[in-house]
């Protein structure tokens, strides 16, 4: 480096090192074409495509909810209804749930955040070029395709035969739930459940081909420098995670598998009529399964972290622990699949041992709540569209948490367990804290996806308004499950009528706030002002390039790579608002944090 | 039918239905000790939280009051790891102390079966009857044994506080002992398909007196309903009412008006006769003759296994509402009372209705069983 | 500071760095060494998820086997052992040559190399022939998957079959029908058949009783046989559809008539678990042969040399999982006795 005195703007390009890029040039223009965008090998590009492919996804999931909710607005069909209307009114409900359950789960909570952050920032957070193997990245990305292709067969064939009436092979439409638990779902579902498994197995194997490549970058493709415990919690959060894809989903193909081949062929392995037994499909499914919540919540996680530095201009507390309790979640989570199960009929033992692990892994998720906490104390808050997402993931994530410690206790989780406590449950922890998690990356990073800053205040309307409408929605259905309202019911008893509308009517909202949003990042992305390299201050290595970043990713040597969360010597300028470093900033230093 | 009981509600929260079993009290117990855990530390989370925010938020003049760099306090760290093991660790032990107490029936108890079929629940009573209702006596251990005879169903009754998967294959067991006579939900918690929201029934706590009454007239139809109407009850507690209604509108299966002795198209071609055999071969084999437009596979199960003097009773009823039966409806309004069914001559043929044999009826002098077959031998040796 | 620009010197300068590289570098690595090691551990990542999966079946195996060891020790005399010990050895003698041919490929001696991978593929087209003829067997006698074996029983649908009818081999064709139509047409068709049909009808309805309730009067117990609900065990000690029969005290070979009715009906669980099993790994020996036929195609093209070779390293690991994976099929599905 040469020696500079005062501050450096970030992202300036490096001329003496051979950067050789034309201002301007960037990897959204680097090359054009549709065939450019197909065929790239860039992570970065291939990160926008996942985002298109799972906000489509995610748009067709809240569909779906929305619908649901405004079924249940009634508790049920009009009265003297004939029974075939009745049947057809409860129909409805079960494809829809089962319909939002898993398009939500498989093709929008499980890859959003590693699919599109991951994707986009992790080799920009290591300094890399790329990831390990783009073209195997890049066949993730078209097997991700290829499962929603199956399931946009299972959505076709559901309308094809409502509609008009027109009978496609396979079934039609889904109505097991997203669990497809035997042997309703191998002997007597309607629905399409060989092309839907099918479409989960395909995207089981990008999952796991991602997961593997993320684990090689971060093992091969850290620069030097970048220990282990230098490395952004982000990329921790993303190799637990990744090593939950890699263990975890080989047994959920292998189980999709033997369902399809159960229900096309019958063999026999979970159906009790041929001799099979429907509780080990239930073992197979949740050892899967369970662990895929925290795909679901760890890199989510793993946001909030970096979002609390950068907005409380203070280093993170207890980065250890906090690295180290992502692992322990990892681990900890393929232990306790067992307690989906407490009433299935598994020994007491089992349940006690599963009782004690699930209580286990509540620990880490504290220690991270309070260490997040703790970096906000005497920190300088800026309150920020993507904090505030992080503030409300700390209040929500607590909810989902706590309610947590309700189903893991043994004799109360008899009680709640399978009723809308469990609905709301998993919705504070899956939608509230990931999606919320979601929001806030995709505010914080949109300026480097695309160089462009999102209206503030319009942020923060719509945060609020998804706020309020998320606990209006999901808050009653606390009190109303633990009265013994049962989940997946089409119609309810009328008690229950002013829980379900309160919750029909925060969905409305919810939706209003989550479109606001929408908007905002679209009008950011086309209209939005020009975003520097830098525009939170933020100190891992992605801020030090460019805004949108060139092809290559970095035109200047990134770095120095010390402490990932020293802000020291990241100052701002008091007029502008504009980021700049100090010349000594991020060297190495001695400090308890490596 | 869930009743708030005010009474209930003080000292415990409004979150939770009735108690009326002896488990409720140890299980609301520990919902109300997590509820006020969770609400303790979600206030502490929540106030620190808008505290910090406040006081340290970015403002004219204000910087980073720490010293930047690493923040780490290991005696910080192991508190807020301490003390939530300890307190996980207390509502661990409580939670499974609880659930022993509900898995573990007392010795002697009370024995009903439960069975749950798509979609209604049936409960065998010890004397072998079996109603779509649960009558439980008050004060009295009650264990029931689950089973299931097509997909998962999971017996759930709130104010009991117990829930227990129903799973074919495999024998679950719940008990509890009612201590508030009264009427209560029992729901399915299970998702099994189009009417899993109308798989209900309900749970009457009566004292053992009453109960001992109401099971033994309940027990003979015979005594004291006509087949007629033992067949219109037998409709709706046998869940034939989810799938054929007696309107004429088409539901899951074929309606029953004016289907009696009325010609039936076949699914796969050909016609046949709604008569009493028809009737007992629909009910014991569905998918034996399925009526055109309700295949290729019917969705009803098998319900073999159905008493022939119920199948007589359904049959009976059937007759009421088809215009198709021309023979004599009067004796099938008339109850019984011998005991012995009315069999009126020609109307069933050459004792078809005694081919399935109910267990009292002597078996089959053609037994196979009594020797063994020939094994086939495996071909590779 | 200076070993950080050093790192990444050929990140930050492609155009400096880039030209008097290996060509089969990609640009976002530094050094081919650390380019072999990222395909190498991915590698091993990717056998571990392949492990995995067939752990799932392994898991079903073995829960299977321990609930029902004489029904596995009856059905396993259906596999032939001598094909499958042929087999096992065509496999291990492919996966030594795959072994040497990896070895000819660090060592640049390409023609020893395209030779070593056509008898590697050569292996996998002489396993997947054997497995064919095993397949043949099982479908010609009716032991296949689905409703091709006749062990398979619809005991909740209604439909009985009569599994324990002393028909030979040759007369299985007709056995294969459902039984509950045999018997509704004995009924009405064929009353001068009355006696054998009945038998049949009998032994199904026996059957059919087994798994399904008797409705409204009393339990059968599916797994004990026994209508005595009192003996029914409780289902933690003792997973309904899952519990261990008797195992009669014998010494010889187990045959159908040492079964108990509940074990008979798991025998069909047998079959499917070693197609899912066989089949499953057949799967993965035509992807393998598919790689090899893949990297022939290069080896022909003269690409790999001691510099490069981490394709044929890497096809050989995956080609050494499947050979091992066989290695455990092999004692687990036709030695069990």
């Amino acid at each position: 480096m040469s020696a500079i005195t005062g501050p450096i703007p970030f992202g300036v390009q490096d001329t003496a090192h051979g950067g050789g890029h034309a201002p301007g040039d960037n990897y959204l223009n680097h090359s054009r074409g549709i065939k450019s965008w197909l065929l790239t090998l860039d992570h970065k590009r291939i990160g926008l495509m996942y985002m298109i492919g799972i906000l489509s996804a995610f748009a067709l999931g809240g569909f779906f909810a929305i619908s649901l909710r405004t079924v249940l607005w009634n508790p049920g069909p009009a009265r003297g209804a004939s029974a075939a209307s009745a049947n057809a009114y409860m129909d409805l409900y079960n494809h829809l749930f089962t319909l939002h359950g898993v398009v939500m789960v498989f093709l929008f909570i499980i890859p959003a955040v590693p699919a599109i952050f991951g994707n986009f920032v992790l080799p920009l957070m290591l300094g890399a070029k790329d990831v390990a193997f783009p073209r195997l990245n890049l066949l993730s990305f078209y097997l991700w395709c290829g499962g929603a292709l199956f399931f946009s067969y299972v959505l076709l064939s559901g309308v094809m035969e409502s509609a008009f009436g027109i009978k496609w092979p396979g079934g039609f439409g889904l109505d097991t739930g997203w669990t497809f638990y035997t042997p309703y779902s191998t002997s007597k579902a309607a629905g399409a459940v060989v092309p839907a498994t099918l479409g989960a197995f395909i995207l089981g194997f990008s999952s796991i081909l991602t997961g593997l490549n993320f684990v090689a970058t971060i093992h091969m493709l850290r620069p030097k420098g970048m220990s282990w415990f230098r490395m952004p919690l982000m990329l921790w959060a993303l190799y637990a995670t990744s090593i939950i894809q890699i263990l975890a989903t080989p047994v959920l193909a292998i189980t999709l598998l033997l369902l399809a081949a159960e229900r096309a062929l019958g063999i026999g392995i979970f159906d009790p009529a041929l001799g099979g037994d429907p509780v080990m499909y239930q073992h197979f499914f949740w050892f899967y399964s369970h662990p895929a919540v925290y795909i679901m919540v760890l890199p989510a996680m793993g946001v909030i972290s970096e979002l609390m530095v950068t907005f409380s201009r203070k280093h993170i507390f207890g980065y250890n622990f906090i690295a180290a309790s992502s692992i322990a979640i990892a681990l900890l989570g393929f232990l306790v699949w067992g307690h989906h199960m407490f009433v299935s009929g598994q020994s007491p033992l089992a349940n006690a041992i599963f009782s004690l692990l699930t209580f286990a892994v509540a620990i880490p998720s504290a220690i991270k709540v309070f260490n997040w906490l703790a970096t906000l104390y005497k920190g300088d808050i800026r309150l920020k569209t993507p904090m505030l997402y992080a503030l409300g993931f700390v209040y929500l994530f607590t909810i989902g948490g706590l309610t947590g410690l309700f189903l893991g206790a043994l004799s109360v989780d008899v009680h709640l367990t399978n009723t809308i406590f469990i609905v709301a449950h998993f919705h504070y922890v899956m939608m509230g804290s990931t999606l919320f998690a979601f929001l806030g990356g995709m505010y914080y990073w949109w300026p480097k996806m695309f160089g462009r800053m999102c209206n503030e205040n319009w942020g923060r309307l719509a945060f609020l308004i998804i706020l309020v409408g998320f606990n209006l929605t999901f808050f009653p259905q606390f009190i109303a499950g633990s009265l013994g309202m049962p989940r997946r019911y089409a119609t309810y008893p009328i008690q229950f009528i002013g829980y379900h509308r309160s919750a029909t009517f925060g969905a409305y909202i919810m939706a209003t706030g989550l479109i606001i949003a929408g908007l905002n990042l679209l009008h950011g992305m086309l209209r939005g002002r020009k975003a520097p390299a830098n525009p939170w201050g933020g100190s891992t290595l992605e801020w030090q390039t460019p805004s949108p970043p060139p092809h290559d990713n970095f035109s200047t040597t990134p770095g120095p790579v010390g402490d990932p969360y020293d802000l020291h010597g990241i100052v701002e300028d008091k007029k502008t608002g504009e980021w700049y470093r100090l010349p000594d900033a991020g060297k190495p230093r001695t400090g308890p944090a490596h | 039918m869930l009743r708030l009981n005010p009474g209930t509600l003080l000292g415990s929260s409004p979150w939770l239905p009735l108690r009326a079993s002896t488990v409720a009290g140890e299980i609301d117990a520990l919902f109300d000790f997590i509820l006020w855990l969770s609400v303790f530390f979600l206030v502490l989370i929540l106030v620190l939280m808008i505290v910090f925010v406040i006081k340290y938020r970015h403002r004219e003049g204000h910087e980073n009051e720490q010293e930047p760099g690493a923040g780490h306090s290991t005696a910080l760290e192991l508190t807020w790891t301490i003390i939530p093991t300890i307190l996980v660790l207390i509502i661990y032990y409580f939670g499974f102390r609880g659930f022993l107490h509900v898995a573990v029936p007392p010795p002697n108890s009370y024995e009903i079966t439960a069975t749950g079929r798509m979609w209604n629940w049936q409960f065998t009573y010890p004397n072998g009857y079996t109603d779509g209702e649960l009558h439980v006596p008050l004060g009295v251990p009650v264990r029931v044994i689950l089973n299931s005879e097509d997909v998962i169903h999971s017996l759930f009754v709130p104010v009991f506080r117990v829930k227990k998967d129903v799973v074919p294959g495999r024998y679950n067991k719940m008990w509890f002992q009612a201590t508030v006579p009264g009427i209560y939900e029992v729901e399915c918690a299970n998702y099994c398909g189009t009417g899993h929201s109308q798989m209900l029934s309900k749970a009457y706590v009566q004292s053992p007196e009453d109960f001992k009454t109401w099971l033994a007239e309940a027990s003979d139809w015979t005594k004291n309903t006509s087949p007629i109407g033992e067949g219109e009850k037998l409709y709706r507690a046998k869940g034939c009412s989810q799938c054929h209604s007696i309107d004429g509108t088409r539901g899951t299966g074929p309606t029953w008006k004016d289907m009696f002795g009325a010609p039936v198209p076949l699914e796969g071609g050909g016609t046949a006769v709604a008569d009493e055999d028809y009737v007992r071969e629909s009910i014991e084999y569905p998918q034996a003759k399925i009526v055109s437009t309700f295949g290729p596979v019917s969705a009803m199960s098998s319900f073999k296994g159905t008493s022939s003097n119920d199948i007589f009773a359904l049959t009976a009823f059937m007759k009421s509402i088809s215009k198709y039966y021309t023979g004599d409806l009067e004796s099938l309004r008339v109850v019984p009372r011998s005991g012995k069914l009315p069999l009126p001559a020609g109307a069933i043929q050459s004792g078809q209705l005694m081919t399935q044999p109910s267990s009292n009826d002597p078996q089959p002098t053609t037994k196979p069983a009594a020797t063994r077959p020939a094994v086939p031998e495996p071909l590779s040796k | 500071m200076t070993d950080v620009a050093h790192s990444n010197a050929a990140v930050l300068a492609p155009d400096l760095a880039g030209h008097n590289h290996d060509p089969h570098l990609a640009h976002h690595f530094d050094t081919p060494d650390q380019q072999y090691q990222s395909g190498k551990l991915a590698m091993w990542v990717f056998l571990g998820t392949e492990i995995l999966m067939f752990g799932g079946l392994f898991c079903a195996y073995a829960v299977y086997r321990h609930n029902h060891p004489e029904v596995f020790e009856f059905a396993h005399r259906y596999l032939d052992r001598t094909l499958g010990a042929v087999n096992t050895l065509v496999l291990i003698a492919s996966s030594f040559t795959m072994a040497w041919a990896v070895r000819c490929s660090q060592l640049g001696l390409n023609k020893p190399l395209k030779i070593l991978l056509a008898l590697t593929f050569l292996g996998g087209v002489g396993f997947m022939g054997i497995k064919t003829i095993e397949y043949e067997a099982k479908w010609k006698h009716h032991v296949f998957v689905g409703s091709k074996n006749k062990y398979r029983n619809d005991s909740l649908k209604g439909v009985g079959k009569p599994v324990d009818s002393n028909t030979e081999f040759e007369e299985e064709g007709a056995e294969v029908e459902p039984p509950a139509e045999n018997k509704l047409s004995a009924h009405k068709t064929a009353p001068g058949a009355e006696g054998k049909a009945e038998a049949s009808h009998e032994a199904a309805a026996k059957r059919s009783d087994v798994g399904a309730t008797t409705w409204g009067r009393g339990i059968v117990d599916p797994n004990a046989g026994t209508p005595d609900e009192a003996a029914i065990r409780p289902t933690y000690a003792d997973p309904g559809g899952l519990a261990a029969g008797v195992v009669p005290g014998h010494h010889g070979e187990m045959h159908y008539a040492d079964l108990t009715d509940a074990q008979r009906q798991h025998v069909y669980t047998f079959f499917s678990i070693y197609f899912m099993m066989t089949g499953l790994h057949g799967v993965h020996v035509l992807v393998g042969m598919a790689l090899i036929a893949w990297i022939w195609l290069r080896a022909r093209r003269n690409e790999f040399g001691p510099t490069f070779f981490t394709p044929v390293d890497l096809v050989g690991l995956y080609w050494h999982l499947v050979d091992l994976i066989w290695i455990f099929l092999f004692p687990l599905l036709y030695l069990i006795h």
